[in-house]
């Protein structure tokens, strides 16, 4: 599961801003899931359980919130979607956009017009969001 | 016991900060880079990674040209993809662990721009797990956008390797891309004169190609292209270079 590159990515960076803010302990990490990409989080918080080992994030709880994926054509202005996007992915090209997510740019066209320059407005990747740590 | 609770609100990209790390085991890395296109960028990476290779060494090659990539047909690739396992292993093409944009998106353009490229190459870095090299080649596309300032700014400690032909135009833009490169706190390699036909030549160079007509009949043949004059001239640069 590549999941586990992204989470370890997740740990370094909480570690870092928990440490920059004095934090001893962190208890709970809200971290932002794009739709996108449609990561396996469960696969996540298992990689963040075992990678947080002997280090201030032990045990902290890991809560993910799902952020739903729109695109917006840039020449034309229309909106859509990940539902339409899915119609538009095979198994495949689902496969492709969930290891990297600019490949939906090989894969679709704006609906609307049909052109290629489009822009992923939300729920593209992963964001960390909030920290509750102890000092 | 305990101390007091704190709430730490903020939007942090978690990837960029991980790239030192996912580098970690990766002795040195070389990005191939030029102002202009068409000046040998590619074949001049891929063979640089097949002589250090045949020198012994551990090679990984990152084909950033999300646009045109190409290594895989210089290198002549089957149906070769990454392996899944705690990230994407790239596979090992003639002794090259080799990652491009191909393996995800095949022969389709990839139509990206600004904040899409950036955001492909932090995900490249941030999935790739590399494993311990010597070397990793990093085949850039032309220009002075967004690819070479993100190698600067996110690769802190990569090296630039300027390729150039002697035409006038492509030779405009050599001190363009030096004063970008320098500016932006990048470290210069050299400069390499490639296609030659002259072998009259001002300036310092890190080595000269002469224009070796039988090259382009080898791209996908590494065998053949490792017996062509120019592999021969580049052979003696890569090692002045990097004492492979």
């Amino acid at each position: 599961m590549h999941e586990w590159a992204l989470a370890r990515a997740v740990l370094l960076s909480v570690l870092r801003a928990a440490g920059d803010a004095g934090a001893s302990r962190l208890k709970s990490v809200e971290v932002a899931v794009g739709e996108l990409q449609d990561l396996d989080e469960e696969a996540m918080r298992l990689a963040l359980d075992e990678l947080s080992r002997n280090t201030p994030a032990e045990g902290a709880s890991w809560e993910f919130r799902r952020i739903g994926a729109r695109f917006r054509c840039r020449a034309c202005g229309a909106e859509w979607g990940m539902g339409r996007a899915k119609k538009l992915l095979g198994s495949d090209e689902a496969e492709a956009v969930h290891f990297l997510p600019e490949a939906v740019h090989a894969f679709i066209r704006c609906s609307a017009c049909g052109s290629p320059d489009f822009e992923i407005l939300e729920g593209r990747g992963v964001w960390v969001e909030r920290i509750k740590a102890l000092r | 016991m305990g101390g007091e609770d704190k709430s730490l609100e903020m939007r942090v990209d978690p990837r960029p900060g991980s790239i030192d790390e996912s580098l970690g085991g990766i002795g040195r890395i070389i990005a191939v880079v030029s102002g202009k296109g068409g000046v040998g960028k590619s074949v001049i990476s891929a063979v640089m990674a097949l002589q250090l290779v045949r020198s012994g060494k551990r090679v990984g090659m990152l084909d950033l040209d999300f646009h045109s990539p190409c290594l895989h047909i210089i290198l002549g690739a089957g149906g070769e993809r990454p392996v899944e396992d705690r990230g994407l292993i790239p596979p090992v093409i003639r002794g090259v662990r080799l990652m491009s944009v191909v393996y995800f998106t095949g022969e389709r353009a990839l139509p990206l721009k600004g904040r899409e490229i950036s955001d492909a190459l932090v995900e490249i870095m941030t999935v790739t797990r590399w494993g311990d090299l010597d070397f990793l080649i990093i085949d850039a596309p032309p220009g002075m956008g967004d690819e070479l300032l993100d190698l600067v700014r996110l690769i802190r400690r990569a090296e630039f390797l300027i390729v150039t032909t002697p035409s006038p135009l492509a030779m405009s833009a050599v001190p363009k891309i030096r004063s970008v490169l320098s500016d932006a706190g990048g470290r210069i390699l050299g400069v390499v004169l490639n296609m030659d036909r002259t072998g009259i030549h001002e300036g310092a160079y890190a080595g000269i190609i002469p224009f070796d007509s039988e090259l382009e009949r080898c791209i996908g043949d590494p065998e053949r292209m490792m017996e062509t004059m120019f592999s021969e001239a580049l052979d003696k640069i890569v090692k002045s270079l990097t004492g492979a």
